[in-house]
């Protein structure tokens, strides 16, 4: 008696071909339905979003290229978990910040900080995006080394999950860190409609990053580049999350001359004008262009600073004809339309 | 799974020494096992058992081509008035590395995973860290400029043990869980066979040791999940020795019988002990 895999997402032959529409891989993606029975019935059927709700069924392997909403409520409900959101444009460096702090808990300078590795249940997903990373070229600066995060039509958001022992402290630090592709950034500050449904989850962040690319605030574009960072803090604020931590990210610092710190300053300016309540900035070197700079310079003082704020103090109550809006849906506040 | 007779399960890669680790506890639970582990009810088929047996008994390790497993190698044992059964789930090693990839169970594995079951995940002590093809890691042994030296692609090096070892760890306690609920233990051994390979001074400092050193990933998992786990790592040595070391060899083909050859090491209140081939199997029954 085996398992077999279905689903009822359209289009999805996964049943006879064994490969995922959406992920393109033979790992099944949240959706699918897996169950210990052999007949074409069971491959029918409900969406399964937790496929280890019903204990009955032979016990699953959680997917691990990303977690689902669904898997990471599960791990939210069995540990208080820190939700990072990760935003920026194309190319801003996103997954490379993600990657480093993978890197830094896998070879113990993460440790060294007074950070232990506890746990992932995403590590698939932390080595397939690290794969580009591992192929070199004598000499050659790395003029990209994570493959493009991208996403099908349909897709929701999904999270890698890194658990973290503070040593000092003793406590167990679960992330969950949103992966998103550029785009979804930059369809956010030119529409907010557009991005309705896609950043629901993003009212549960307990921080939010956003990465820019350093470069781009020191050249020809940097005017253009601080204004789109503008609009989108204020998508954030628009949203009411002005009592969510927010951090400014800036990278490629190896590759910058002069450090155009007027730019970054000036942001954080906006945000705290605007009415957040913490808003830091960061400069950091993920991988270097030239061996006289060390890749993950600064990287991890991000990490520490998130692990060190305070759990979220409670949003301010809903009046009640907007309760069913609350968690999911937000679509008047993302209209703009609310504050 | 109702069956209250314990399962220790063996879980590891091909080439990993599960089955020469299956075979050299066989010859021990036959002879007399130790003060705690002894044999059980003798399985009727012995093709495979024979075949690794033979092949450690002529003075060497059980290969591939030699032998091919038939059906479920189990071994029954007793521990008191209890039994168990040793079981090498049926399939080749490549089935574990195609679960990191796939995220599905090989067919029939999941009666193995139950409230009874411990479980034994193998790794070479001498198999490079794949790892090491790592920026950061390259980057704070060697230097900075170390990465701009290099010319490789380690695009399709495979998993490295650590991760896949992880993986699994991971992957089998939430099923073990799942199937058991949260009370009941979960306990898992690493064994790092051919740990005679291991430089002397390396193994006195003892496996965990060498797991922070050679596995860092791995190690800081066990460390930070003691609480809730039950892990431990042992050192395995079939022989005793490296038999592609001449000066053993001949120790070995002198007067030795490979069945009573062989040790593990594992640490113990802070010093590194060494105990009998069978030791994990006990402890994992304890």
């Amino acid at each position: 008696m085996g398992s077999a895999v279905g689903c009822s997402v359209e289009g999805c032959l996964i049943a006879s071909t064994g490969v995922c529409a959406r992920q393109g891989t033979e790992a099944p993606c949240e959706l699918a339905i897996i169950s210990l029975l052999q007949s074409s019935e069971s491959e029918q059927g409900e969406p399964a979003p937790d496929h280890n709700a019903d204990r009955n069924c032979s016990p699953m392997v959680h997917v691990g290229q990303e977690l689902g909403l669904a898997e990471a409520e599960e791990l939210m409900a069995a540990s208080y978990a820190r939700v990072v959101t990760v935003l920026g444009e194309q190319d801003a460096g996103k997954t490379s910040v993600l990657l480093f702090w993978y890197f830094a808990c896998s070879c113990l300078i993460a440790k060294e900080r007074g950070l232990a590795f506890a746990g992932s249940l995403t590590l698939p997903g932390f080595e397939s995006r690290a794969s580009e990373t591992r192929q070199w070229m004598r000499g050659a600066a790395p003029s990209r080394m994570t493959i493009r995060t991208s996403v099908g039509e349909d897709r929701a958001a999904s999270f890698l999950h890194l658990d973290v022992l503070h040593e000092g402290t003793g406590e167990l630090h679960r992330l969950l860190l949103t992966d998103l592709p550029g785009e979804w950034t930059r369809d956010w500050i030119d529409d907010a409609v557009t991005a309705e449904g896609r950043f629901d989850f993003i009212l549960r962040s307990d921080a939010i990053l956003f990465v820019v690319n350093g470069e781009l605030l020191a050249g020809d574009r940097r005017h253009a580049e601080v204004y789109r960072l503008e609009l989108l803090v204020d998508r954030v604020a628009e949203v009411g999350l002005l009592h969510v931590p927010i951090m400014f990210v800036a990278t490629r610092r190896d590759r910058l001359v002069s450090i155009p710190q007027a730019q970054l300053d000036g942001l954080q300016k906006y945000a705290i004008e605007r009415g957040f309540k913490h808003a830091a900035a960061h400069w950091v070197t993920t991988f270097p262009s030239s061996p006289d700079r060390q890749a993950g310079e600064g990287v991890l003082e991000v990490l520490k600073e998130i692990l060190e704020i305070q759990r979220a103090p409670p949003v301010e109550p809903v009046p009640a004809q907007r309760q069913s809006d609350r968690i999911f849906g937000h679509r008047d506040v993302m209209r703009g339309h609310l504050k | 799974m109702n069956d209250a007779r314990k399962t220790i399960v063996f879980i590891g890669g091909p080439d990993t020494g599960k089955s020469n680790y299956l075979f050299r506890a066989w010859l021990a639970i036959k002879s007399k096992g130790n003060l705690i582990v002894k044999g059980g009810v003798r399985p009727s088929d012995m093709s495979y058992l024979n075949a690794g047996a033979d092949a450690q008994l002529a003075g060497g390790f059980a290969g591939h081509t030699s032998v091919a497993p038939v059906g479920q190698p189990r071994i029954p044992i007793t521990i008191g008035n209890d039994s168990a059964v040793l079981v090498l789930p049926d399939g080749p090693g490549e089935d574990w590395v195609s679960l990191y990839r796939t995220r599905r169970l090989p067919e029939g594995w999941e009666e193995y995973i139950g409230s009874s079951s411990r479980y034994l995940l193998f790794a070479r002590a001498d198999v490079v860290e794949a790892g090491s093809a790592d920026w950061l890691r390259r980057q704070r042994f060697r230097g900075p400029d170390a990465n701009f030296r290099m010319t490789e692609d380690f695009r399709s090096s495979g998993v490295s043990p650590q991760v896949l070892l992880v993986d699994w760890l991971q992957i089998l306690e939430r099923m073990h869980r799942a199937v058991s609920g949260p009370a009941e233990p979960f306990r898992a051994g690493i064994m790092l066979t051919a740990w005679d390979k291991v430089d002397r001074e390396a193994r006195d400092a003892g496996p965990e040791d060498f797991l922070r050193q050679n596995h860092p990933l791995l190690h800081q998992f066990i460390e930070t999940n003691t609480a809730r786990s039950e892990l431990r790592v042992f050192g395995t040595s079939i022989f005793g020795g490296d038999l592609d070391d001449p000066k053993f060899q001949q120790i070995f083909r002198g007067e030795a019988n490979p069945a009573e050859l062989g040790y593990v090491e594992f640490l113990s209140s802070a010093k590194v002990e060494r105990s009998d081939i069978l030791c994990p199997v006990a402890w994992a029954l304890s």
